[in-house]
């Protein structure tokens, strides 16, 4: 290993390292935000930003591009990106696996499988409709999935299959019920690619309780979480209950990654890559390794919305593409420093 | 010369002069046998030997065109809606009590070779050189010219086209004059209209058809001029294109039409420009329902009346140069700003 990697993948940072790289990221996340309002496939100036955040002038087009359309698209990322970081630092803490991430858990299957229903059943088109539909199948899926794997002595091989072996199952039936009819398969497909255009701040406040419990789920599960990392029984022998924390960890994810597929489909990748960027700079221990991925998360998120905005990709991809399109290229880069630490 | 002098018995010359006529009248009369009648497309050239009993559509829409000549389809290829038998209101006289079968979702080449048909018609129906192959060898196939591409035949082309596969030229040509009879008479009536901006876009996804698309040529045919939007990402698809919601002037026409098939009118609530386009401000938007929607996407010589009926009036409301007409499909639909 070269002097560089050893440099940029330090097996314990000193505290105050981290504490500074976490100060760096939180400015680079408020930099980024400034920068998703200013920019987009509608240019404005930073005096357009702060009269429309200050002196709202609801005839103007540029102040409704930036108040009515780029701010809760803004925080609608902020949150999915918080969330799915957090989820999937805790799911590959859980099963110890760094391939794993929330979509493994059946939760997006049970989301869209809602969300199909809905459209086929009821005929309702409104993406803002699909929220709680989106939320139940989540919830009745990844239910599922952890009684399948065991419930709150799920062994973490054991869940991944159930949850693998759902997940298929499910995008089957999926699959089968959008062949019956083109319609459906029109708007499902802007969908299941996740993003965050015509994000409703109604939605947002109504998923707020979801996140807030799942992100204090999440702080409280750590420190068993931790223990676990060296093995089942050497935590056991530490006198952590690992049942216990397994299950509220399980809990955490589920509210988290529900309420973030109900809000913006379901967003590939950011769930794998994020704890990974997240442990590169917080070293081991999982307390800072999710508050690293909380906000790597939005990091991510926000730049892959503002990205889907530009001219350059004509102004309407979903973030949910841009994801993989700008967090892929990192990930093999660290891969190729050695920056990925095993679990 | 004298025939009687050639054929002196009388007989004969009765003989000669049937020849005779047979001979002028024959090349006539062979013009007119519609059989085997031959149509060119876009993988070739397809001959229809005689007049096909068992047809199957599997265009999305060609079940209307073939109703609308008196030709009831052994199956046709059901689009949207829960009508019986994938045929919409508009339609349902010319269906009668037929029963035709109905196919749903991928050509399924197997599910249509047990049906034995001896005609399959796809124009609209986006099938492959591959599926055009093999659809070929259970049945003469019509896929459409190769000018139109997968969805945009223009409604006439496709009427001719099946008026001649199934010996109908004459009635299908009666059905064009009388629809551009009606075409040109509104066009007449409206002076107003004739180089007025208009588009229909769809509410389901801010996404705008184009002038090459149906519903575009519906407008171009009332005298409107579509305006060309392109989407960057997928040129090939020249029907339709998303429109960036952070940028709606490519949609900032004369009149504006929301197509909706169902569900999208909170949406459209919500779009946050839409009240700073000039179509929203001065009354110029018009909101087509599930049904007129339906018809303008159909565009068949059955639903383009109907939608002429419902679209026009609307048209006038949009367009007559006050602001405070509403329009009565965008007030039922609540779509007009508070006030109106």
């Amino acid at each position: 290993m070269s002097i560089s990697a050893v440099a940029i993948s330090p097996a314990r940072p000193a505290a105050s390292l981290r504490g500074l790289r976490l100060a760096g990221a939180l400015l680079g996340l408020v930099l980024l935000s400034a920068a998703a309002l200013r920019f987009g496939f509608r240019p404005a100036g930073w005096e357009t930003v702060w009269t429309a955040l200050t002196a709202y002038d609801p005839n103007d087009a540029a102040h409704i591009v930036i108040r009515e359309m780029r701010l809760p698209r803004l925080a609608g990322a902020v949150l999915a990106g918080a969330a799915l970081g957090i989820s999937g630092a805790l799911i590959q803490g859980m099963t110890r696996n760094p391939l794993a991430d929330p979509g493994l858990l059946g939760i997006n299957g049970g989301a869209a499988l809602g969300v199909v229903i809905c459209i086929l059943g009821f005929g309702i088109t409104d993406p803002a409709a699909f929220v709680w539909v989106a939320l139940g199948g989540a919830l009745a899926a990844s239910v599922l999935v952890f009684l399948l794997g065991g419930g709150s002595r799920a062994n973490p091989l054991r869940l991944v299959l159930a949850g693998a072996a759902l997940s298929a199952l499910i995008l089957a039936l999926t699959r089968a019920l959008l062949l019956v009819s083109s319609q459906t398969l029109d708007v499902f497909r802007f969908w299941v690619l996740g993003g965050f255009d015509g994000i409703q701040t109604a939605t947002l406040y109504a998923l707020l309780p979801f996140l807030s419990l799942g992100a204090g789920l999440a702080a409280v599960a750590a420190s068993g979480l931790n223990a676990l990392q060296l093995g089942e029984d050497t935590a056991r022998g530490l006198g952590v209950r690992t049942g216990l924390a397994r299950t509220t960890a399980g809990i955490a994810i589920v509210l988290l990654c529900g309420a973030t597929v109900a809000m913006a489909g379901p967003i590939a990748f950011a769930g794998l890559i994020v704890p990974h960027l997240a442990r590169w700079a917080a070293g081991p221990d999982m307390g800072w390794t999710l508050a690293f991925s909380a906000v790597f998360g939005p990091l991510l998120l926000i730049a892959a919305d503002l990205a889907g905005r530009l001219p350059l990709f004509g102004g309407n991809m979903q973030a949910g593409v841009m994801t993989a399109l700008i967090g892929g290229p990192v990930l093999i880069w660290m891969v190729r420093r050695n920056g990925v630490r095993s679990l | 010369m004298k025939l009687a002098l050639i054929f002196p018995d009388t007989r004969a010359r009765l003989g000669a002069y049937l020849l005779l006529a047979a001979a002028v009248l024959a090349p006539a009369a062979s013009a007119a046998e519609p059989f085997p009648a031959v149509i060119e497309h876009r993988y070739g050239a397809t001959t229809v030997p005689a007049k096909p009993q068992r047809i199957v559509s599997l265009s999305y829409i060609g079940h209307d065109f073939l109703l609308a000549l008196g030709e009831t389809p052994y199956a046709l290829r059901k689009w949207f809606g829960n009508h019986p038998h994938g045929v919409w209101p508009w339609a349902q006289a010319a269906l009668g009590d037929a029963t035709p079968i109905v196919l749903q979702g991928q050509i399924d080449i197997e599910r249509i070779a047990a049906l034995e048909p001896d005609l399959i018609t796809g124009q609209w129906s986006g099938m492959s050189e591959r599926e055009y192959a093999l659809l070929s060898q259970i049945a003469p196939t019509i896929p459409p010219k190769a000018a139109h591409g997968s969805y945009g035949s223009p409604w006439q082309a496709m009427l001719r086209t099946l008026g001649t596969a199934t010996g109908n030229a004459a009635k299908a040509d009666r059905i064009i004059t009388r629809i551009e009879g009606r075409f040109a008479a509104i066009r007449a009536a409206h002076p107003e209209w004739q180089g007025a901006s208009a588009v229909m876009v769809s509410a389901t996804r801010t996404g705008a058809y184009s002038a090459t698309d149906i519903r575009g040529q519906f407008l171009a045919a009332l005298g409107f001029k579509v305006p060309e939007v392109s989407d960057p990402f997928t040129p090939a698809n020249s029907y339709y294109a998303l429109v960036p919601e952070e940028d709606l002037s490519p949609i900032d026409t004369d009149v504006l039409i929301w197509i909706d098939a169902g569900g999208s009118v909170q949406r459209l609530k919500r779009l946050p420009l839409r009240h700073t386009l000039r179509a929203s401000r001065e009354g110029r938007e018009i909101y087509a329902g599930r049904l007129l929607s339906s018809a303008l996407s159909h565009s068949s010589p059955l639903s383009l009346d109907a939608a002429l009926d419902q679209l026009v009036p609307l048209l006038e409301a949009a367009l007559d140069g006050d602001p405070a007409t509403p329009v009565s499909s965008m007030a039922k639909a609540g779509l007009l700003p508070e006030g109106k």
